[in-house]
C-alpha cells in the first residue's frame, strides 16, 4: 500500500511549508523519478475538487514519488501574501514567479527526502507559469505537463470586466455575471444602480461582435502578439527546451488560456519554429471548464497525463 | 508550533494538524478548539481563513485542531463516500484526538457555513464538547442543497449554453441512487437524503451548550437572516444559552475579487467570546454590545 506523509519544510525566508509526500509501496521505475505537483494559485495544495489529490494517487500507483506543497502565504504555510485589493494583482505577481523560490525550495527538499535523481513538474493556470518558470531555471526538472497554462499577463491595471472581455470567451463572461444572477446581493445592487453595467456592456459588445469575427486567422496573419504576454514564460520555455527536453500543455476547451496560448504562443512562435514545436504536445480536453468540474472532464484530463506518463516512464 | 499528522476513524485516516497554544500552562491551555470546515469547494476558500484563526487562538494560548474529514482536502477516500454521518463521525474521533494528545478539559466546535451546522449536530449529540461558535451557520439542508444545485446549472449554461439536466432531474437521480455533481465534487444520494432533513431549528433547542452563532454579512448593521431569526427564537423560547451577532466582511467561502486572509470583527468577536467562556470577568478586544443573548428568555444587546 502507498504511504501518504504529512512533511514540513522552511524556504530560504525560514517560512515552515506544509505539504504531503506519497511513497510508492514499491517504485516500479528504473530511475527514481519524483513528480512535484504544484499548487494551483491561491487555492491550498488539494486543488479545486481535489484534482490534486486524484492526481498523486493515480501517479503514486504506477510507481512515482509525488510532493504536494503549499508555498508561503497559502493553505497550511506560514507567511502571508501582501493585502491587494483586486485578486487579479496576486495572480499577476504568481505569474512573474511569486513562488518561483518555494518551488525550488520544494524540489530541494523533494529530492533530498526521497532521494531522487529527476523531477517532473505539473502545474495547472498560476502553476502552470510556476512549473515553466521553474524549469528554465533547476536542471533536475525532466519534463513539465502544463495545464491552462495564461500566457498573459493578469494587470493589476485594469478592473475584473476588462479582463474579462480580453480574455475571456463569452462564455466564461456568462458564467461571471450567471454567478450574480443567482445572488440576491447582486439584485439589490441592482435596484441601487451600483451595479456593474460596464461589465455588462462588454458583454453584450463581445457577444455581437465575437472574437472570431474580429481576428480570427492563421500563422502567416497571425494577430500580434498582446501587450500583456508574459514574456518570462517564453524566456523559460527556451531554456527548457534548449535542453532537449519536452513540454506537454493540456486545455481545457472552455478555458481562456486556451485563446490566449494559440494567439501568443502557438502561432507567434511554435508555429515559426518548429524545432520548439517539436518539443510540445498539445492536447485540448473538449468541452471542459477551468476547473473540471465534471467527472468525465477529470477522467480524460488524468487519463491524458497518466498516457503520457507512461510513455515517459517506458523511455526511462 | 504546528504539528501535521494522520489519524485513524475506522478504516481511513483523515489528516490534520495541531495548534499548540502559545503559553500551554495558561488557563486557555485548558481548551481546545476542533474546526469544522465548510462543504465540498466553500473548504478550500475557506481555508485560510481557518488558519489564520487558529494561529490567533493558538497565540492566546489555546489548543486547536485543524482536520479534514474522509474525502475531503487530504484525508483518505472519496467525496463520494462522504456523509452527513460519517462527518459527524470523524469530528467525533477528532475531538478524542485532542483530548488524547492536548489533555484539554473543555473542548469546543468551530465551523463556518455547513461545518456550523456538524458542529451544531456534533454538540448535540457528543458528551466531550462543551460549547461551539457558528459561523454563518446553513440552518436548512434542503434549502442549501437546492442552492448548491442551482451552481451545476450555471456550469451547464456557460458549457452547453443551455440546461440539459434540471434541478428537478437531478433531485430524481438522487433519489434513484445516482450521485450527482456539485463545482466538482460527486455527492452520494445518502448525502442528499441526510443533509436535506436537517432543520437546526429543531435540533438545537435541546442542546443546552453555549452557542455563539455569527452572521457575516458585506454592508454594516445587516438584519439577521430570517432563519436565523428563527432559530434564536426557538432558543430563547428554549432558554438556551445562546449568543447571535452579524459582522461586516466578505463571504469568504466564496470566490471572490479579493483574497481574504483574514476578518478582523469576526476574530475579535469570536476571541473575546471564546474568552469568556474560560474567565467570564475577562474583557477583550471584541464588541459583545453587538452580540443578542437569548438565555432564560431575556435580550441584551442591539442587532
Amino acid at each position: 500500500m502507498n504511504l501518504e506523509k504529512a512533511v514540513t519544510f522552511r524556504n530560504n525566508k525560514g517560512q515552515l511549508l506544509f505539504g504531503i509526500l506519497h511513497l510508492p509501496e514499491s517504485p516500479k521505475l528504473k530511475s527514481r523519478i519524483g513528480i512535484n505537483i504544484l499548487n494551483p494559485g491561491l487555492k491550498n495544495r488539494v486543488a479545486p475538487n481535489r484534482i490534486n489529490v486524484k492526481m498523486a494517487r493515480m501517479f503514486c500507483d504506477m510507481g512515482f514519488h509525488v510532493l504536494r506543497v503549499d508555498p508561503f502565504g497559502i493553505g497550511d504555510s506560514e507567511g502571508e501574501l501582501a493585502a491587494h485589493e483586486s485578486v487579479m494583482d496576486l495572480w499577476g505577481m504568481i505569474q512573474r514567479g511569486l513562488f518561483v523560490p518555494d518551488t525550488l525550495a520544494a524540489n530541494d527538499f523533494f529530492v533530498r527526502e526521497a532521494r531522487l535523481e529527476k523531477l517532473i513538474l505539473i502545474g495547472q493556470c498560476g502553476a502552470a507559469v510556476t512549473g515553466m518558470l521553474v524549469g528554465g531555471k533547476d536542471d533536475r526538472v525532466e519534463s513539465l505537463i502544463l495545464v491552462d497554462s495564461p500566457v498573459r499577463l493578469l494587470s493589476s491595471q485594469v478592473d475584473m470586466s476588462d479582463i474579462l472581455a480580453e480574455i475571456s470567451r463569452p462564455g466564461e463572461m456568462m458564467l461571471y455575471y450567471l454567478r450574480k444572477v443567482f445572488s440576491g446581493r447582486s439584485w439589490l445592487n441592482l435596484i441601487r444602480f451600483q451595479s456593474d453595467f460596464g461589465g455588462l456592456r462588454k458583454l453584450f459588445a463581445r457577444m455581437t461582435h465575437p472574437r472570431s469575427s474580429r481576428n480570427q486567422g492563421n500563422a502567416s496573419d497571425a494577430p500580434g502578439v498582446s501587450e500583456r504576454f508574459n514574456k518570462k514564460f517564453l524566456d523559460a520555455f527556451r531554456r527548457f527546451t534548449d535542453r532537449n527536453k519536452n513540454v506537454y500543455f493540456l486545455f481545457a476547451a472552455n478555458d481562456f488560456s486556451l485563446q490566449e496560448f494559440r494567439q501568443d504562443m502557438q502561432a507567434h512562435f511554435l508555429d515559426r519554429h518548429p524545432e520548439y514545436r517539436s518539443r510540445c504536445r498539445i492536447d485540448i480536453i473538449d468541452d471542459a471548464n477551468h476547473v473540471y468540474t465534471e467527472e468525465k472532464w477529470q477522467h480524460e484530463l488524468l487519463h491524458y497525463m497518466k498516457s503520457w506518463l507512461e510513455r515517459y516512464r517506458q523511455a526511462c | 508550533m504546528e504539528e501535521p499528522f494522520f489519524f485513524s476513524n475506522k478504516n481511513y485516516r483523515l489528516f490534520s494538524i495541531l495548534h499548540h497554544p502559545a503559553d500551554p500552562k495558561s488557563l486557555h491551555g485548558e481548551t481546545g478548539v476542533v474546526f469544522c470546515d465548510p462543504f465540498a469547494e466553500e473548504k478550500l476558500w475557506a481555508h485560510r481563513v481557518f488558519v489564520n484563526f487558529a494561529r490567533l487562538l493558538s497565540k492566546n494560548s489555546y489548543w486547536v485542531l485543524r482536520f479534514d474529514c474522509m474525502g475531503h482536502g487530504d484525508s483518505d477516500g472519496n467525496y463520494e463516500d462522504a456523509n452527513v454521518e460519517t462527518q459527524l463521525s470523524d469530528i467525533r474521533r477528532a475531538v478524542g484526538v485532542l483530548k488524547e494528545k492536548a489533555r484539554v478539559k473543555n473542548v469546543m466546535l468551530l465551523g463556518a457555513r455547513f461545518g456550523g451546522t456538524l458542529s451544531a449536530l456534533a454538540a448535540a449529540n457528543v458528551d466531550e464538547v462543551d460549547g461551539m461558535v457558528l459561523w454563518s451557520p446553513v440552518v436548512n439542508g434542503e434549502k442549501y442543497f437546492q442552492d448548491c444545485l442551482r451552481s451545476n446549472l450555471t456550469t451547464q449554461m456557460t458549457t452547453y449554453r443551455k440546461i440539459n439536466y434540471t434541478r428537478e432531474q437531478m433531485v430524481r437521480d438522487l433519489l434513484g441512487g445516482k450521485a450527482v455533481n456539485i463545482d466538482g465534487y460527486l455527492i452520494s444520494p445518502e448525502f442528499y437524503k441526510q443533509i436535506s432533513r436537517i432543520r437546526l431549528n429543531e435540533v438545537m433547542p435541546s442542546c443546552k451548550k453555549p452557542l455563539l452563532m455569527i452572521q457575516i454579512h458585506k454592508e454594516e448593521n445587516a438584519r439577521i437572516d430570517k432563519e436565523v431569526q428563527e432559530l434564536q427564537g426557538a432558543l430563547k423560547q428554549a432558554g438556551r444559552p445562546a449568543q447571535f451577532g452579524t459582522v461586516k466582511g466578505e463571504p469568504f467561502w466564496r470566490e471572490l475579487n479579493t483574497f481574504p486572509q483574514r476578518l478582523d470583527a469576526l476574530f475579535a468577536t469570536t476571541l473575546d467570546w471564546i474568552n469568556r467562556q474560560n474567565d467570564p470577568a475577562v474583557s477583550g478586544s471584541g464588541d459583545p454590545s453587538r452580540l443578542t443573548e437569548t438565555r432564560a428568555g431575556t435580550e441584551k444587546g442591539s442587532d
